[in-house]
């Protein structure tokens, strides 16, 4: 513990040049993001409702509005996927996984569409000042944006492992509802059907007993997370500006997409893979209508960047390496960001990161940094 | 609150839909509310969607009287609990009953209920 705490002192400064560098453009910029909305501003929101019905949602703007000295809401942002609100019939968990429903004659098969479903959609509306002009006023913005997998590519061999799992736990379902019958089943199909069914039922469900889910529940679950072979995710998104003269205008358009795949090492614990080699390529297409250029005016960009990386991820290691390739207004941009990186997990939620290489053309294109960042979850280490 | 279905001399078919992000298993049963005996399973879901398909549950001599439950246990797979509980918001079982007099009729579950991880459905009927 004491070791730790030294470590920690000593990376503080560290930290803050990390915390500062990604400031700038880095490859995580150009990912195809889910909420694109708020990436085309450059805002991190700190408090993004999610809401869940429509209801919710309306309830939220409405709140934001109240907050609001104009008709405009007041730092509202929102992300939500669609397919929560429809809430469709006939949905299951092999149609949720993107597989085929086993009946007999049919082969087991992925549907490699089957993430288009959860595409979200995503929008801000912010007081920011977008305009890099000399006034420092702010303009209301809002901004709407659309991401999600158009193509998700899953090997035979996870296909056939993840109707395995859920065979298994449906016939370990099966056993423990059949053990259930005469604990609380029973109890229940006896219960008079009026005011108080609902209660008794409930307090009867509660004693229900998982004696045979759980393992299959669990592979089941590290199955969901390993990786795809092959995904493509596509985002877009525009932000309208409010001017000081009453009008709006197309303030900036952005188009992102991503092409990654995730090569398996080798087996992990219980046959589940997370050591992987990752290769992705990007590439994010921004027209700014309101850009400054070397000259110091204001004019129309349209910027191109592409990107990509590839390395290694294992559970508590990361290397890899990643370049950055820019077009502006037609014009290729002689210089690139080429980096190498680094990421260790030192010890649950604790993970230090690295990189190091050379960015774009400038005074200081050499990038030598070391920081460390701790949180709470289970990720395992990815690529920084 | 009650549901009943009444039958004559042809036989009960049961259908179970359950529409659930998650796996799901269903085990249909009949039970004499008159006497201690425990119930008997009737059918069961085939695979993980826990939907019975189409199928006979037995005579009018059996099942006349006694009463039919259907109970379907949904395993969530939502990374946390927000997100398993707006899955479980949108669980949901529709069951059909069909050979009686008064033919094909639909009912949606009588109960349901949120215990993360799991969704349990509920769906009572008296046979008369």
């Amino acid at each position: 513990m004491k070791k730790a705490g030294l470590l920690v002192f000593m990376l503080i400064p560290l930290m803050a040049l990390a915390q500062e560098t990604a400031k700038k453009s880095e490859l995580s910029d150009l990912i195809a993001p889910a909420s694109a909305a708020f990436m085309l501003v450059d805002i991190a929101p700190t408090l993004v409702q999610s809401p869940g019905t429509p209801k919710s949602f309306v309830l939220g703007v409405a709140q934001s509005l109240s907050n609001s000295t104009s008709a405009f809401p007041d730092n509202y942002s929102v992300s939500l996927t669609p397919y929560w609100w429809l809430k469709p019939q006939g949905q299951s968990v092999y149609k949720f996984l993107g597989l085929v429903e086993p009946k007999i004659g049919r082969r087991m098969q992925q549907n490699i569409f089957s993430g288009l479903k959860f595409t979200t959609l995503s929008a801000a509306f912010i007081n920011k000042d977008l305009i890099p002009d000399e006034a420092e006023t702010s303009q209301k913005a809002f901004s709407v944006g659309i991401g999600g997998t158009i193509i998700r590519v899953h090997s035979p061999a996870h296909i056939k492992k993840l109707y395995d799992a859920l065979k298994q736990w449906h016939e370990d379902a099966q056993r423990e509802i059949d053990d259930n019958a005469l604990l609380v089943l029973d109890e229940i199909q006896r219960l008079k059907l009026d005011s108080t069914f609902n209660a008794k039922r409930r307090a009867l469900i509660e004693q229900y007993q998982e004696t045979k889910t759980p393992p299959a529940f669990s592979k089941l679950n590290n199955l969901i997370n390993v990786k795809p072979v092959f995904a493509w995710d596509v985002a877009a998104a525009i932000a309208i500006y409010g001017l000081d003269n009453g009008s709006t205008a197309t303030g900036r358009t952005g188009v992102w997409t991503t092409l990654s795949s995730y090569v398996p090492l080798g087996n992990g614990e219980a046959g589940v893979n997370k050591n992987y080699f990752d290769i992705h390529a990007t590439m994010r297409y921004l027209r700014d209508n309101y850009q400054l250029n070397d000259a110091g005016l204001l004019e129309r960009g349209n910027n191109v960047d592409f990107g990509g990386k590839a390395g290694f991820v294992f559970d508590h290691l990361s290397l890899g390496v990643e370049a950055i390739y820019r077009h502006n207004n037609g014009i290729t941009n002689t210089g690139n960001r080429t980096v190498g990186t680094i990421g260790v997990r030192v010890a649950k939620n604790i993970y230090i990161n690295g990189s190091f290489g050379k960015d774009f053309t400038g005074p200081k294109k050499l990038i030598s940094i070391f920081g460390i960042n701790w949180g709470f979850g289970k990720e395992t280490v990815e690529l920084p | 609150m009650a549901n009943i279905y009444r039958i004559d001399s042809s036989a009960l078919f049961l259908t179970a839909n359950i529409s659930a992000l998650g796996p799901a298993a269903s085990r249909a049963s009949i039970l004499d509310l008159s006497k201690t005996d425990p119930s008997v399973a009737v059918a069961h879901s085939s695979n993980a969607t826990g939907d019975i398909e189409r199928l006979v549950v037995s005579d009018k001599v059996l099942l006349k009287g006694k009463r039919l439950m259907v109970f379907t246990k949904i395993a969530l797979i939502g990374a946390n609990e927000s997100t398993r509980s707006t899955e479980g918001d949108g669980v949901t079982g529709q069951y059909f009953l069909d050979g009686g007099p008064d033919g094909l009729k639909a009912f949606p579950e009588t109960g349901k209920d949120y215990v993360d991880p799991n969704v349990f459905l509920t769906f009572l009927i008296d046979i008369i």
